[in-house]
């Protein structure tokens, strides 16, 4: 679980801004500004990137394993290339229901939960040194699932 | 398109996948344990065929003074076959193998009846692979010392233990201890797995192999190829050394020996410590092999094979550490 609760809520208030309008710049309900800040739930990526952009900082601030995560994902993305999200997010789809229900999982406790190779060994009973294997595997598959894709 | 656009549209994936990924823990855990039951049950079936292929093999061996004085024997053989659970099973698979095994044991006629068993069985014999099939009337004519006694042989009164000691070496069991048939480069030659001291393990594999400490070792295994199971015969050399640990191995393969190379270059690809390893999965048996070839197709191959669950860097690590 991301603890960026407390640095939401700093840089809202930072910002002047209550979590009603925050939750109104960013589309969603007050209730779950709520949540973020008490650490209950974590935002997705998408929020986060909302959320540096309005506060004027950089994602590293709020997520500290940005840097990590992009750089894993960094070989599987086809240079040079112009999708659309919406295209983007139906590959994405694609390739996820390519992959084993337990590869799928791991992935997802990857680059959806941002957790950690021992986090995701610890819960679902499996070794890290494996989880970082599946990972790699599953790395490989989406950058060749990319290429077929676009 | 880059690196953040991805992990935005992972951000965005159907929620049926979030969930999924939520419950498979849970999934995770029936199927471990399911796999769990289903290795205790395949382990109890092996334990209960091995009974009766021992029970069997004692029985066919045995002096003929012991079948003629003890059908009780015989008869608990066949029983216990059809009532265990595995007899069970291997009627409703092939009715007609496991009858026979009832009839012949039990059957008076011992020369005839043991040698339909080992044609109906494909018991394991080094002299069954290699003889041509013989003529049912002429079961007597066996090689010297590697088959039971024969049918002219058997209405012998046997009716003292002096009377039976005679028979007794041809009771020896001809090469059929633990041992697989293979042909790393001689044809019926037989490897073996000796486990060893280190001080033997290093004088038997040639090769100037490194001690291990690590507190999970168990111990040395040499594999030995010899014509016929013996690793003192002349002739007999060493091809592997095996590392056993708790949760795993080590295998050290010359493969300058080797019939052919060991050298495994696919998989996941590990650039570690200096070393490049090979890492892929054994689904079936939930393990992970993790390959060293420092020197190719020829030399000293190194391959572990380890659970699941061990970090892969320990063992590359545990690898290093036994290089030669």
């Amino acid at each position: 679980m991301l603890k960026t609760g407390q640095t939401i809520a700093a840089l809202r208030t930072k910002a002047n801004m209550t979590q009603e309008q925050l939750a109104a710049e960013l589309f969603v309900s007050r209730d779950l500004v709520s949540k973020w800040e008490t650490d209950k739930s974590p935002p997705n990526y998408k929020m986060i990137l909302k959320m540096a952009e309005l506060f004027s900082v950089e994602v590293e601030v709020l997520f500290d394993k940005d840097r990590i995560l992009t750089e894993e994902l960094a070989a599987c993305v086809p240079a040079d290339k112009a999708v659309g999200a919406k295209e983007l997010k139906e590959a994405v789809n694609g390739f996820l229901s390519s992959l084993s229900v337990r590869d799928r999982a791991v992935f997802i406790r990857r680059y959806y939960f941002f957790e950690d190779a021992s986090e995701i060994g610890a819960e679902y009973g499996i070794g890290e040194g494996y989880v970082r294997t599946i990972l790699m595997r599953a790395r490989k598959k989406l950058k060749n699932y990319m290429k077929g894709a676009f | 398109m880059n690196s953040r656009d991805l992990l935005c549209a992972v951000a965005g994936i159907d929620e049926g996948f979030v969930r999924e990924s939520e419950q498979f823990s849970s999934v995770a855990a029936k199927i471990k344990a399911e796999r769990k039951r289903e290795r205790q049950k395949a382990t109890a079936v092996a334990l209960a065929a091995a009974i009766c292929v021992a029970m069997f093999w004692t029985i066919k061996l045995a002096p003929p003074s012991f079948r003629l004085f003890a059908p009780s024997g015989v008869t608990n053989v066949n029983t216990l076959g059809q009532n265990s659970p595995f007899g069970t099973e291997k009627n409703a698979a092939d009715p007609g193998g496991n009858t026979t095994m009832g009839q012949d044991t039990a059957s008076a006629t011992v020369g005839e009846s043991t040698s339909a068993v080992k044609e109906t069985e494909g018991a394991p014999s080094t002299t069954g692979d290699r003889k041509p099939s013989v003529p049912a009337g002429e079961t007597t004519r066996r090689e010297p010392g590697t088959e039971a006694p024969s049918a002219t042989t058997a209405p012998e009164k046997p009716t003292t233990p002096e009377a039976t000691a005679p028979s007794e070496p041809r009771a020896e069991p001809p090469t059929e201890p633990s041992t697989d048939q293979s042909e790393p480069g001689s044809t019926g030659a037989v490897y073996s797995s000796v486990n060893v001291s280190y001080t033997e393990a290093k004088e038997i594999f040639g090769h100037p192999i490194v001690s291990c400490s690590s507190s999970s070792f168990i111990g040395y295994q040499v594999g030995v190829v010899s014509r016929n199971g013996n690793i003192h015969e002349s002739g007999a050399f060493c091809l592997s050394v095996t590392y056993r640990f708790l949760n795993g191995s080590i295998n050290l393969q010359d493969q300058d020996r080797s019939a052919g190379s060991v050298a495994h270059n696919t998989g996941d690809r590990y650039e570690y410590g200096g070393r490049t390893f090979y890492v892929w999965p054994d689904y079936a048996d939930d393990g992970l092999y993790i390959g060293y070839f420092p020197t190719g197709d020829d030399g000293i191959a190194y391959q572990a094979f380890f659970d699941e669950d061990i970090d892969v860097y320990t063992i590359m690590d545990l690898i290093s550490s036994v290089e030669i």
